[in-house]
């Protein structure tokens, strides 16, 4: 039999696969956090709504004539049912589908179908809708599902200062950066691989070496994880040149280099010499998490795209491989791509948690750090 | 609480024909506190041999020996014209403490959108309130909408201006020029439109200003029936009533409501622990009842605006005048103004908080 105080090496191995760690997780990690919900472009006009899946919770945001945001727990106060689709718009009031109970944009009950016979007694001043919270942040929608959550801007407390120089609400979304993948794997095991520093010059040996690993600077403020490391020297000389997009013009020359954080619990972002991205770890099952990826550029015309394009086409030819020349053209280790070789590490690890031998056998002492802190921070949000 | 204090005129600044800075100095070593950004002090002027008093609202935001206040010209008035023709640097004033309920607390540790809609002389409590969290409130936004007549009557122009370019990211505004003849243009390189702040204005602030911080809290002042005015706009626009903050500002402070009381009252009050009795005559205010016995009670504006006078109605009834700080709750929960009741019963109780 297994040793049961096998560790990872400061969580259980339990932690990664079982029902109940992931629903002490959702209720007490995604229950009492701010979570990315949409870029504020994603609700421009009054009425535009989104949902967003927090844990347990579906919260949706809309947007009022004042274009001021408000979130609630889409559940009707009815009979629980979910209010409101992914993303739409609701100008007027907010409708369940099934028996037409309408609140207003404030969360109030406004009318009950058959309200004088059906519910006769019931006082509609009681059943609004569930209140959550909503900030912006960095062009960001954050929601928290408490409707008196703690100021976003002291969740992030001094974050900001480890974070790149960009200012993404300047930037636009371009849509081959809208990626969504699902993993074979437990979510921290993803988050984990976000940030660790070791794998860099490893797994994407030749997919992640236009940055020089050996300079990299992390470290966690409170639960978030921030990274730095600059270009590689080649890259950088050349950069007007090399670089695939148009480079971000607000990023002083000094400061150019990949930024990476892992804002608690799940959202990365990854902020480049040329584009801006989140990558978002949303669990869905013990072993299952799904990952969506949205990235932005600088708002530049198609044809100083292609420019850049064309001018930077032979380096990265070059540059970017494989890490093994598989015969197999869809072996994640033959892409070239590092987030088909991140996905293959992952679920390759979460297979072997149930081994008979597994066993952590040592973490390295500075590249993996970041690791055991997080597992630390995970540990210390759970009640004992 | 509300004592005068003597204070000099140090010095007096002339904005074209419509408008004076004055800056005091008081006498006592104590600096004034003026703690809440947005209050006004009491001044006491003698102008052949009758005293007058007017409410100002204080530019500078916190402690000082130098409190300052603009006042803006309004046609036959007494004060304002007097101040603008022949009060002298070394002139001797009274003043009073700042006080009023029309103000804001900036906080560092905030991350609000503060939006205001000011006009004509309105714009000087909120003149004071803007540099404030412009100062003070350094992740918060703040937006205005600022009515005048004309360019000229602008009070605060350039310095307005300035701080559009000082703080890019955390401040903007817009003006409503209701008498211009021009269509939309630009006043120091900023949007200028023709007529009052009306909702399709405020609904261009909202597209083009949008909250980024999502604690959003909304201030008016002006004259007339301008408060009310925005205040449906707003609401109208789903702003909640109970975030919208307003002061009245009219260009000559009312002094004491005329009212048809009904007869005389017997009024019980309680002041500093202490119950009290008197007759209030008909037709006069609780305050001025009170006032002319000799009590000492919390007071300022006298005209509704500053909610020093408040006290609670424990038996009877009144008639209230102008009312500019109690809500409707507060109302219906039995709060009344002194200086603005007249006493509509035979007998009376109140108490005053403290």
């Amino acid at each position: 039999m297994r040793n049961k105080e096998i560790r990872m090496p400061i969580l259980p191995v339990e932690a990664y696969y079982s029902q109940e760690w992931f629903d002490l997780e959702q209720e007490h990690i995604f229950g009492k956090t701010w979570h990315f919900a949409g870029f504020t472009e994603d609700i421009n006009e009054p009425g535009d709504y989104i949902t967003a899946q927090v844990g347990s919770d579906n919260i949706l945001v809309i947007k009022g004539n004042d274009h001021k945001l408000r979130a609630f727990h889409n559940v009707c106060r009815h009979r629980g049912t979910q209010l409101l689709r992914a993303e739409g718009n609701e100008r007027k009031a907010i409708t369940c589908p099934y028996h037409d109970w309408t609140y207003s944009i404030e969360g109030d009950l406004l009318s009950i179908p058959n309200q004088e016979t059906e519910f006769p007694n019931l006082n509609c001043k009681n059943m609004g809708l569930h209140k959550a919270s909503v900030d912006i942040w960095r062009g960001m929608i954050f929601v928290h599902p408490e409707p008196q959550a703690p100021s976003i801007l002291q969740w992030f407390n001094g974050v900001e200062e480890y974070l790149g120089p960009h200012r993404p609400e300047e930037l636009i979304e371009y849509e081959e950066g809208m990626t969504e993948h699902t993993i074979n794997s437990n979510w921290k095991i993803v988050a984990e691989n976000y940030i660790d520093g070791y794998h860099l010059s490893h797994l994407h040996s030749n997919t992640l070496n236009m940055y020089d690993h050996s300079k990299q600077e992390s470290g966690f403020v409170g639960p978030h994880y921030v990274f730095y490391e600059p270009l590689e020297k080649e890259y950088l000389d050349n950069l007007e040149n090399y670089a695939p997009y148009p480079l971000i013009d607000h990023i002083p020359r000094e400061q150019v280099g990949a930024y990476v954080p892992l804002l608690f619990p799940n959202l990365g972002l990854g902020e480049g010499e040329c584009d801006w991205s989140i990558f978002l770890i949303i669990p869905i099952a013990p072993d299952k998490t799904k990952v969506i990826t949205r990235s932005k550029v600088m708002n530049a015309s198609s044809l100083n795209f292609a420019k850049q394009g064309l001018l930077s086409n032979a380096y990265w030819n070059k540059k970017i491989s494989g890490k093994y020349f598989g015969k197999n053209s869809d072996d994640p280790m033959a892409s070239g791509d590092f987030m088909a070789e991140d996905i293959f590490a992952c679920e390759q690890q979460q297979k072997s948690l149930k081994s008979s031998r597994f066993f952590v056998g040592a973490t390295a002492i500075n590249l993996e750090a970041s690791v055991r802190q997080f597992q630390q921070i995970i540990r210390d949000y759970i009640p004992k | 609480m509300s004592q005068m204090q003597n204070a000099q005129v140090v010095k007096l600044q002339k904005h074209g024909k419509y408008a004076t800075t004055v800056t005091l100095k008081v006498d006592a070593t104590e600096p004034i506190i003026n703690k809440k950004s947005g209050q006004f002090i009491n001044i006491e002027l003698d102008i052949d041999g009758k005293s007058y008093s007017r409410s100002y609202s204080l530019h500078n935001a916190h402690k000082t020996i130098y409190p300052q206040f603009t006042v803006k010209r309004v046609k036959d008035g007494v004060v304002s014209n007097y101040i603008f023709e022949h009060l002298k640097e070394g002139d001797k004033i009274r003043i009073s403490n700042p006080n009023g309920k029309f103000f804001i607390n900036s906080d560092a540790n905030k991350y609000r959108t503060h939006y205001f809609f000011a006009a004509g002389s309105g714009i000087t409590p909120i003149f004071c309130m803007i540099n404030d969290l412009l100062e003070n409130e350094p992740h918060s936004a703040v937006y205005l909408f600022y009515g005048n007549q004309d360019t000229k009557q602008i009070l605060f122009k350039d310095e307005l201006t300035n701080n559009v370019e000082k703080y890019p990211n955390r401040f903007y505004m817009a003006h409503a020029l209701s008498s211009s003849f021009w269509g939309a243009s630009k006043v120091g390189g900023l949007p200028a439109f023709t007529g009052i702040i009306d909702k399709k204005k405020v609904k261009w602030l909202f597209e083009n200003c949008p909250p980024v911080a999502q604690e959003v809290v909304y201030y008016v002042c002006g004259p007339g029936t301008m408060n009310t005015d925005i205040s449906n706009i707003l609401q109208e626009l789903d702003v909640p009533e109970s975030l919208i903050k307003m002061e009245s500002y009219n260009p000559t402070s009312s002094v004491p409501v005329s009212s048809n009381g009904n007869g005389e009252a017997k009024l019980l009050y309680t002041l500093d622990d202490e119950r009290w009795e008197t007759v209030v005559p008909s037709g006069k205010t609780l305050l001025q009842t009170l006032k002319d016995d000799g009590i000492n009670v919390p007071h300022s504006c006298q005209a509704g605006i500053c909610g020093m006078c408040a006290a609670q109605l424990k038996k009877g009834t009144v008639k209230m005048g102008n009312n500019f700080v109690l809500t409707d709750d507060e109302i219906a929960d039995g709060k009344i103004l002194c200086c603005q009741s007249v006493a509509t019963s035979p007998e009376l109780e109140i108490e005053f908080d403290d």
